[in-house]
């Protein structure tokens, strides 16, 4: 009988532990529904429309144009690889596109890069989130934190482009991740170092946040490791950056020709480009109202979204306070502090360069709500549970309603989801392949570079091996005389959109602005225009002058 | 293939190998810092248990007649109740300089019952004979060992007595320290090896399972130091031996390392004592490998780490004769992802010599010394050329093995240069073959004018060098 018994009862333990096991994972369920909305919120508003807007931009073709020549020509970038950038943003993009399948997965080489920054940024908002939470120790802070992240307008405005900043974000974060919630582990302190040199090496701006790195590393460290945690931190994190210039240096192009260790013959260098960008002043100094620095502001972000900076400058002076409960409260106000010091220096600037902003100006607000909900949880002690909940509940609904009301009468947040700015792009290369010899000697927009080199499967096979990048053409005389185009007449077609035409005019890019001015339109999508280079008339022009070449 | 590129792939798995090896050594420094915990635990206890165990302190000596006196007194001197407490005293019966300062010491203190002279006058005259025959006539418990030029903490039988009553613990290593980290070029690198040696990496050769033991301050209850056999009077480094015998028992074993108890020692006197220091133990390790015993040990990570640890000197001195390959494949025209593949070692070098540095402040400050700001400079100008003294070290120890120049009893002379020893100069702890001629290690002790002396032969040991690194 006693046998039987334990025959019986195993059983029922079994059970039990079957029931356990459903109950525990409803509970880590629950627990993780936050971050779960959070995440498809963000991957909503990020990819909802994401391949129509915005439109495919210079930049964007410059990076996946060097990605191909990562992977097509084993160089850097398509020309001579000028320093302008460290490559290891685009060495990631060339990874992604390798194994992702190629160019095409996704349509086009493009839309492959949009789809791998949705990826960084999924991951950016759960570093975000993970590190709010950790911060704060609340999940109201981190959900905040990450909803502001995902949707804000300024965030879905940038986010979604195949830029260093939007990949550098995900490096910064997950170094900042790796140290706030380093587990006393100094393996975790190592991994930190070398995302951070990572992020620098992706975007040079990173290298700009070092100092509140150093405070982080110290404060987010036990006592008893710290000693041994910074220096490692440093030594790793600077053998990581040190690889750009040990790159530039076996290449002979560390220091500039005509010095003493850079030789007398002519070539880039990496030091000489560093010191022309950060030399590169003359856009207005910050007391200057009418400088670039302020047109950026006022039209690019507060014309926009004045809500997002008013709460910015209330929550970095509240959570600065707030570094007397935690220390690393600091860190988090001062990267944007910095990123704005270095953006009103009176250098050059865009407006896409708050975008590393962004992430720690959300964090920032949502551990100053953090800071209020304590104030308000003990003032409010006495008040019963039930009302407390009410009120709280209250408080939500309004805020919710007036964050919709003000983020629709918010143009561009309706935009992002709904405007179409690519199709046009996309036409005009179709029109190109169907209506052009694949050997035509074409200049062309940035966007165009990759596709045509490669050629669109849907072409049939046809390529354009003779396309060429405006800038490069413009500004390297060797380049010009390798490809053959010493004039404008050697040049086809050109490709065209409305900010090449604007950088041909202001810049004075020859042989492309004569080329230009001596074409005309053949088919025209919205801004891109393809021009064919008229040298019948031209011909007639060089009779008239010899000064026309 | 051409002869060229066979050897450039050759020089890449070495590079990788050399990058594995930099890692894992990263890893072994830093180790006792992973975990806060740990490290809390390895400070010096607030209060210790009632006294329980008894100790028998070992002291073999010779040629120690400057520093004998003071050690005896120091350790007789321990926080400690004297019933629970005996110190033998270990001589050869010619070293009769050593001996009449331990008698008169032993009488200048009232003829104590629990501090005892063993003399014995059989051969082979070096350290493991003269701990076994300690062994031998121990009374007590536990057995520890102490170099006659030791400087142990006052507490450390309380906090032995505290390890062996609060655990099952059977064997106990305490830290050992080198302190004088700005006598000599080598002596801050020296000072550091044991820093990080003992702080650190020994925890971690602990949780792998196989922990080469110190020459002193190690614990052993004396029923299992018995039937271990005691100490090998062969091997050049029968502490280490032992390290191999007590993990193959699986013989619980614990590591303390406060930086206020660790027992003190000096760097060896000068470049040469050095060399050959270094060059027994390299070659005391080579004898332990090939003596196989490792392969004997628990587990597979423990016969791995065993024979990484072994045959590390030498593995090392290849990685460091090869270091400037990489600066030189730089110069020839090779595909620069390459070359900085080739690259990688030195990056991590470099880390290591940061770490180095860091390790330097953590000690100075531990101990209460200024800031070493000259050192912190030396140790990173030195960082190469003391690789490459190690390498030379384990270069010259193969070349003995090879040679046969394995152990004292068999090269016959050492007995003759031990009587032709100059007596005026202090010679250092056993085991001694030959006679180096040492001033006194303390630097408390240490006596004016005292010069080192180079006697002919190199089979004599240094200060300090029961241990390896």
């Amino acid at each position: 009988m006693p046998v039987g018994r334990k025959v019986v009862l195993v059983p029922a333990v079994g059970r039990r532990g079957t029931w356990r096991d459903i109950t525990r994972f409803g509970r880590e369920l629950r627990s993780a529904l936050p971050l779960l909305f959070v995440l498809s919120l963000a991957l909503g508003a990020h990819s909802f429309n994401m391949l129509n807007y915005p439109i495919f931009d210079q930049d964007e073709g410059t990076y996946i144009s060097s990605a191909w020549a990562i992977l097509h020509l084993g160089k850097l970038m398509p020309y001579e690889y000028d320093y302008g950038h460290s490559p290891a943003g685009w060495i990631q993009l060339a990874a992604w596109l390798k194994a992702s399948g190629g160019y095409w997965t996704f349509g086009s080489p493009l839309n492959s890069g949009r789809f791998f920054i949705m990826l960084l940024h999924i991951g950016s908002i759960f570093l975000l989130y993970k590190i709010a939470l950790q911060l704060s120790r609340r999940k109201s802070v981190a959900v905040i934190a990450g909803f502001i992240f995902a949707v804000s307008p300024l965030a879905v405005a940038y986010q979604r482009r195949i830029n260093l900043d939007n990949m550098m974000v995900f490096w910064v974060l997950l170094s900042f991740y790796l140290l706030v919630n380093n587990k006393n582990h100094l393996g975790r302190v190592a991994l930190s170092a070398i995302a951070f040199g990572v992020a620098v090496l992706t975007k040079e701006t990173a290298a700009f946040f070092l100092p509140v790195y150093l405070y982080v590393v110290w404060f987010a460290m036990h006592p008893l490791q710290r000693r041994m945690g910074l220096p490692l931190w440093t030594a790793i994190s600077g053998s990581v950056v040190s690889i750009y210039f040990l790159y530039a240096a076996l290449h002979g192009e560390l220091f500039p020709a005509g010095t003493l260790l850079g030789g007398s013959g002519k070539h880039v260098s990496l030091l000489e480009t560093l010191a022309w960008q950060t030399g590169r002043t003359g856009y207005g100094s910050i007391l200057d109202t009418g400088s670039r620095f302020w047109q950026v502001v006022n039209v690019s972000w507060l014309g926009v979204d004045r809500l997002f900076f008013a709460l910015a400058a209330l929550a970095i002076v509240m959570i600065m306070v707030g570094t007397v409960k935690n220390r690393l409260y600091l860190g988090v106000a001062a990267i944007p502090v910095i990123l704005f010091a270095y953006m009103a220096r009176g250098g050059v600037i865009f407006d896409f360069y708050i975008t590393p902003g962004i992430p720690f100006i959300a964090l920032a607000i949502g551990l100053a709500l953090g800071l209020l909900f304590d104030g308000a949880g003990r003032a409010f002690r006495v008040v019963p549970v039930g009302i407390r909940n009410a009120g709280v509940a209250l408080l939500v609904v309004a805020a919710v309603a007036t964050l919709s009301v003000y983020y629709l009468s918010i143009p561009i947040t309706t935009e992002v989801f709904t405007a179409n700015r690519t199709a046009e792009e996309k036409m005009a290369l179709d029109w190109v392949a169907q209506n052009l010899p694949a050997n035509t000697k074409m200049v062309v927009d940035n966007y165009a570079f990759t596709e045509m080199r490669e050629g669109r499967p849907e072409w049939g096979g046809k390529n354009f091996p003779n396309v060429q990048l405006y800038w490069t053409i413009a500004l390297d005389p060797d380049t010009r005389e390798r490809v053959g185009i010493r004039t404008w007449k050697d040049i086809d077609y050109l490709l065209t959109t409305s900010i090449m035409v604007m950088d041909l005019k202001r810049e004075k890019l020859q042989p492309m602005l004569e080329a230009y001015q001596q074409s005309e339109i053949v088919a025209k999508f919205d801004e891109v225009e393809v021009r064919k280079v008229d040298v019948q008339n031209a011909d007639r022009a060089v009779t008239a002058g010899p000064w026309v070449r | 293939m051409t002869i060229g590129s066979l050897v450039l792939v050759l020089y890449f798995l070495l590079s990788a190998a050399m990058s594995a090896q930099s890692v894992f050594r990263l890893y072994m420094m830093l180790y006792a810092w992973r975990d806060p915990d740990q490290l809390l635990e390895s400070q010096e206890p607030q209060s210790y248990p009632a006294p329980q165990k008894s100790f028998t302190a070992l002291l073999p000596a010779r040629h120690e007649e400057r520093v004998i006196q003071q050690t005896i007194q120091r350790v007789y001197d321990s926080i400690y109740p004297k019933d629970l407490l005996e110190i033998i005293v270990i001589c050869e019966s010619g070293d009769t300089g050593t001996i009449d300062k331990v008698n008169e010491k032993i009488a200048q203190m009232g003829n104590p019952a629990n501090v005892r002279l063993e003399i014995f006058e059989d051969r082979p005259i070096n350290k493991p004979h003269g701990l076994n025959k300690g062994l031998a006539v121990a009374k007590n418990e536990i057995v520890v060992v102490f170099d006659a030029e030791d400087e142990p903490h006052a507490k450390i039988f309380l906090a032995a007595n505290a390890v062996f009553s609060g655990s099952d613990a059977r064997v106990l290593q305490s830290g050992v320290q080198l302190m004088d980290y700005d006598n000599h070029w080598f002596s801050v690198l020296n000072v550091l090896e044991y820093f990080f040696w003992f702080k650190s990496s020994l925890h971690f050769f602990h949780r792998l399972g196989f922990v080469p033991l110190g020459g002193n301050t190690i614990f052993l209850y004396r029923e299992d130091l018995l039937s271990l056999g005691g100490w090998d009077e062969k091997c050049l480094t029968e502490d280490a031996d032992l390290g191999v015998k007590v993990c193959r028992a699986r013989l619980p074993l614990q590591i303390i390392y406060a930086d206020a108890m660790v027992t003190k020692e000096e760097t060896p006197t000068n470049t040469g004592a050095f060399i050959r220091q270094r060059t027994r133990w390299c070659q005391g390790f080579l004898q332990i490998f090939l003596k196989g015993e490792w392969r004997q040990l628990p587990s597979l990570t423990s016969k791995l780490l065993a024979l990484y640890v072994l045959v590390f000197p030498l593995v090392q001195a290849l990685f460091m004769a090869l270091l400037p390959v990489s600066f030189f494949l730089a110069t020839i025209k090779l595909p620069v992802p390459l070359v900085m593949f080739l690259y990688i070692p030195l990056y991590l070098l470099f880390i290591q010599s940061v770490m180095q540095v860091t390790g330097l402040y953590e000690f100075t400050e531990a101990h209460g010394f200024k800031i070493p700001f000259r050192s912190a400079i030396v140790s990173l100008a030195t960082f190469l050329p003391y690789q490459w003294l190690l390498g030379y070290a384990a270069g010259r120890a193969v070349y003995r093995e090879v040679k046969g120049q394995t152990n004292w009893e068999k090269t016959g002379h050492v007995g003759a240069h031990r009587r032709e020893e100059p007596k005026a100069v202090p010679a250092p702890a056993m085991p001694m073959p030959a006679v180096p001629a040492v001033p006194a290690r303390d630097l408390r002790l240490k006596p004016e004018g005292v010069e080192d002396i180079r006697v002919g032969n190199h089979e004599h040991l240094e200060p300090g060098e029961s241990l390896w690194r």
